[in-house]
């Protein structure tokens, strides 16, 4: 006799009665061929004695970060495709750039009442596309001294307001460009799913729309009586990796996001 | 001599007589170290393996109510193996050549040390092992041997014969031996 799968299928317990007592007689009537059972045996329990890998202490703490943060962000699947080559330079700049706009988005929660609004989605990217288009050579001028790490890779650019729309842009260090629309009113969600498809999401209980048009990524989020909406060049979906860089080290996710938030927006009175 | 019995992957596994569904946070907490063994074991990389475990937790949380009381570490496993087998399809249907913006700075993907998830003491004899494996025979034997899967599960989660999962499991185990010795 010699080593065949019903072997291996008996010491997974997975062989008809019958069947297991033939192979048992085999081995016993067959020394050699239970040797090499046995070390088959131990191949299996290898695998599951010492194949188990322990994680850092902080991994479990990191992961729940990061995926909180996807799940906040309405992101259907995880991270961006695995990157297999990268600068990690302008991956970092790239991550700053993210955290900023996840600082702006989360800041914003706390605004003031209103009736539904459903952003013109299409409208907004093309205004995000002119003021692209005439960016200005230097940044709108506000100090930016005591900003948080993170919210300084990013400049503002411009800010107006027309119509009862808000609109402010930003410039990542790396030349990403960031829109930030405010208008009154509350999200309708499941209303901007209806007209454009998307995904949404939830954070601290406030709804979250998110699709990328073209290469614009644009998010839009209820904060209370406002609805924000912001169109730009960086994945929304690498912020997560940048929550554990956030300057603020308080005992809230939120707490430490809104802190490094609240510095953004404060100067060009967007705020709530 | 007597078979090993049911599978008891490594690990402690909740026992099946708690009816409490654990929270998200539970979960991530207490099993992201098998979810992670088990991604490691199938990606043979850490940076494979993080980003199927951040999926694996994201399904989790959004599937948690679906959850039958029984074997967490077998419902775990399940989703750990999707996520990996539907990264590995869209591989296959998208090859991702990267190119470096800055060619000067380039670095190898996966996290630096310091970022690193788990402590893998290097070198991994095992991993090293199973990396000689062909894709088929490693997760056949991950699948059976680490995440404790039945044949049949097996053979669901993967989209072949019952016949081919115990074909694969052994022939795999066989291989493996060769290679540890």
């Amino acid at each position: 006799m010699s080593l065949d799968q019903r072997h291996s299928v008996w010491l997974d317990g997975e062989l008809e009665t019958a069947e297991a007592a033939a192979v048992e007689a085999e081995l016993a009537a067959d020394p050699a061929l239970a040797a090499e059972v046995e070390a088959l045996r131990s191949v299996r329990s290898l695998l599951r004695e010492r194949a188990m890998i322990d994680l850092h202490s902080d991994a479990s703490d990191r992961l729940i970060a990061r995926v909180e943060v996807l799940d906040a962000a309405g992101q259907a699947v995880a991270r961006a495709p695995v990157v297999d080559v990268v600068t990690r330079h302008r991956l970092i700049r790239r991550f700053a750039a993210a955290a900023a706009v996840f600082a702006i988005i989360v800041s914003v929660i706390g605004g003031l009442g209103g009736d539904t609004t459903l952003p013109a989605i299409g409208d907004l990217v093309e205004r995000h596309n002119a003021a692209a288009a005439e960016m200005p050579n230097e940044p709108k001028g506000e100090s930016m001294s005591g900003m948080p790490k993170m919210a300084a890779e990013m400049d503002m650019m411009a800010a107006t307001v027309a119509d009862g729309m808000a609109h402010a842009v930003y410039v990542a260090k790396d030349s990403s460009i960031v829109s930030v629309f405010r208008l009154d009113g509350e999200l309708d969600s499941e209303a901007l799913v209806d007209d454009m498809g998307g995904s949404i999401g939830e954070m601290d209980g406030h709804d979250l729309w998110a699709k990328d048009i073209g290469t614009r990524h644009v998010t839009v989020l209820d904060g209370d009586g406002y609805v924000w909406t912001i169109v730009s060049d960086v994945e929304i979906d690498l912020m997560a990796d940048l929550v554990n860089e956030l300057p603020e080290r308080t005992p809230s996710l939120a707490q430490r996001i809104r802190a490094a938030a609240e510095a953004v927006i404060e100067p060009f009175g967007l705020g709530s | 001599m007597s078979p090993s019995g049911s599978p008891d992957p490594a690990g402690s596994e909740p026992t099946d007589t708690n009816d409490l569904i654990p929270t998200w946070d539970e979960i991530a907490r207490d099993h992201a170290g098998f979810m992670y063994s088990v991604a490691y074991r199938l990606a043979g990389n850490q940076s494979d393996a993080e980003d199927v475990v951040q999926e694996s937790l994201l399904r989790v949380k959004r599937g948690l109510e679906r959850y039958i009381p029984g074997s967490l570490h077998g419902w775990l496993a399940r989703i750990v193996t999707n996520v990996f087998l539907d990264e590995t399809r869209r591989r296959k249907r998208r090859p991702q050549t990267h190119l470096p913006d800055d060619p000067d700075r380039v670095i190898e993907g996966g996290p630096a040390a310091d970022e690193a998830l788990a402590m893998v003491s290097l070198p991994d004899h095992i991993q090293d092992a199973l990396n000689t494996l062909a894709d088929e025979f490693r997760q056949a034997v991950v699948l059976c041997d680490l995440a404790g899967l039945t044949y049949d599960e097996i053979a669901e989660q993967v989209g072949v014969p019952v016949g081919t999962v115990r074909s694969r499991v052994h022939r795999g185990r066989v291989r493996l031996r060769e290679a540890l010795s």
